[in-house]
């Protein structure tokens, strides 16, 4: 996976001639309200926790951005999540699943729909049975709400929500730096410029990656491995990536609602790296791919950075 | 493209003025519109014999100096818009199923019965039967959103299944009897028998006589639904925004009947 010939250099920073591929995925997004943000926050995280990668979680999920009282549908604070996944079918557990038993379950929240138009997916509607017959159906508007009886009250939840057909999952930058410390400022960075980026989300452990894969293993059942071309310490054992002066690698792997939404984050991610400086952040940024076999998404660091 | 109807004189005689809404008058002439019948007498009436008719044909209409024998204003509305100076008889508004009314003045009985979607905003007062179901229909209002600014007769939402009404002021007696689903908030005071035999849907009232038998005391609890529901309301005005936000006891019934339905009665 030879990245370069001549890299562009942007303030000292190397930036590979290079892509990260993408590939298509289904995605919703709810609205989790609560009487402070701290409640609607501790459900979004409760919920989106442990959904770093379909490939060990069955979806990717993390919170898309706060809202304040005035932008949600009942008045509180809230906060809007992003759902991906590899089909309607697994997005549709992993939705029930997680409002379920990390939405529902948190005192004084509420849920709606953070996405229009689409396919439908169940949200209140999988969930009602929970209320045993006392739940109550309202619409509103074009809306349909579920009222269930819960201990504190009631749990507000809108029927369904919309799903993305067209969302795009695995954008990526590898973020390479001279240090460990110098790597984790640089991906910090890139990741707060991301989060600006609306209907994007970075579902990773703050935002960030230090096991970056590759498909398959040399154990049998073992769909993804470490990816040695990337790890510093193989370096001189292995067919490396990576350049003498680079001690460290973070990726930060992206999904979007829509394409231009995976492009924008990366174009913020880029921005945000190389203000930093070789110095203080990345001496190289890279990308990751399959070749361009796989994903029919490319997303070109040439075209993205400022 | 706005029609204007202007009334030349209170007939002595009732209008229909069913035949007179923006998706049935599309295309006509000036002459095709002065002939269309609004009889409800033995003769015909033609429209141009009491309207002054001006404009062309479209999406809006307008009716000038309106009296209470104009019968079915905006009855099986499809869409576009109607506003009214003056007052309507009966059936403003009736089974429309989208397109905005609004009403300068006050209307007759079953006003929005069986309605399924659009708005009728009256600013007057509403007479009996607000929303309610006409001899022979199974159910009244089943979507769409009415608000009455000034008071609503007897029997409002009688047989409502869906939507959302809001009276600003008061309701007559057995405000939102035999209700099926939907909403009907009456900022003011609702008369007695409130709710009889409800089966489901949502009553919220500021004040009301005493309450039937068949409802049971929850106590007040702390919704989420009060906070949502306010939020939406905030084109229905103060009042009702107000209701919304006030500590509120619920109680359930009608257990008379299949008693899922509620009644928020403003906690004193």
């Amino acid at each position: 996976m030879s990245q370069l010939a001549t890299p562009l250099v942007r303030n000292g920073v190397r930036i590979d001639a290079s892509f990260a591929e993408a590939f298509g995925m289904r995605a919703t997004a709810i609205i989790i309200t609560a009487p402070n943000l701290k409640w609607a926050e501790q459900a979004a995280i409760t919920m989106t926790g442990f959904a770093t990668s379909v490939i060990g979680c069955g979806c990717e999920a993390a919170i898309d951005a706060r809202m304040t009282a005035d932008a949600t549908p009942d008045g509180r604070p809230g906060v809007r999540v992003l759902i991906f996944a590899m089909s309607t079918d697994a997005l549709q557990k992993a939705l029930s699943d997680r409002v379920g038993q990390a939405v529902l379950t948190c005192p004084g929240t509420a849920c709606y729909s953070g996405l229009d138009g689409g396919e439908g997916l169940e949200l209140g509607d999988s969930l009602r049975g929970f209320a045993d017959g006392f739940q109550i159906s309202k619409r509103h508007e074009g809306r349909h709400f579920w009222r269930l009886p819960v201990m504190d009250g009631e749990f507000l939840c809108e029927a369904t929500c919309g799903m993305a057909r067209e969302a795009v999952g695995g954008g990526n930058l590898l973020v390479m730096g001279a240090s460990g410390a110098t790597t984790l400022r640089a991906a910090e960075a890139g990741v707060a410029a991301m989060q600006a980026v609306e209907g994007a989300i970075m579902p990773f452990p703050g935002g960030i990656v230090r096991s970056g894969s590759k498909v398959g293993s040399k154990y049998p059942g073992q769909f993804a491995s470490t990816n040695e071309a990337y790890c510093p310490s193989l370096r001189g054992g292995v067919a490396s990536a990576l350049d003498d002066d680079v001690a460290s690698v973070l990726e930060i792997v992206i999904d979007g609602l829509s394409y231009a939404a995976v492009a924008q984050a990366m174009r913020a991610g880029l921005k945000a790296i190389i203000a930093l400086g070789p110095e203080r952040g990345a001496v190289r940024i890279g990308a990751g791919n399959y070749g361009g076999k796989l994903g029919p998404h490319h997303f070109h660091l040439a075209d993205l950075v400022p | 493209m706005t029609l204007s109807l202007t009334l030349k004189s209170r007939p002595p005689f009732r209008l229909d003025m069913s035949r007179v809404v923006p998706h049935l008058l599309q295309g006509l002439s000036a002459r095709a519109l002065a002939r269309l019948d609004v009889t409800t007498i033995r003769v015909p009436v033609p429209l141009g014999d009491w309207f002054k008719i001006t404009g062309t044909p479209g999406s809006d209409l307008v009716i000038c100096d309106a009296c209470a024998q104009l019968d079915q204003v905006g009855a099986a509305l499809q869409d576009g818009n109607i506003v009214v100076a003056g007052d309507v008889g009966r059936c403003a508004g009736a089974g429309m199923t989208g397109g905005h009314i609004t009403v300068h003045g006050h209307v007759g009985s079953y006003a929005g019965a069986m309605m399924r979607g659009g708005t009728l905003d009256i600013m007057g007062n509403a007479g009996d039967h607000l929303a309610g179901a006409t001899v022979g229909a199974v159910d009244g209002m089943v979507g769409g959103a009415l608000q009455v600014r000034g008071s609503a007769g007897a029997w409002a939402a009688d047989r409502m299944r869906g939507g959302m009404i809001v009276i600003n002021g008061d309701a007559g007696p057995q405000a939102g009897s035999r209700l099926g689903g939907g909403t009907l908030m009456v900022c003011g005071k609702a008369g007695p028998e409130a709710g009889v035999m409800m089966r489901r849907g949502t009553l919220y009232l500021n004040e009301a006589e005493p309450l039937p038998l068949g409802f049971v005391d929850c106590g007040t609890p702390d919704l989420v639904f009060h906070k949502w529901l306010a939020h939406q309301l905030q084109p229905y005005g103060r009042s009702a925004v107000a209701l919304a936000r006030a500590r509120l006891r619920r109680y359930q019934g009608d257990m008379a009947d299949l008693g899922k339905g509620e009644i928020f009665l403003c906690a004193t």
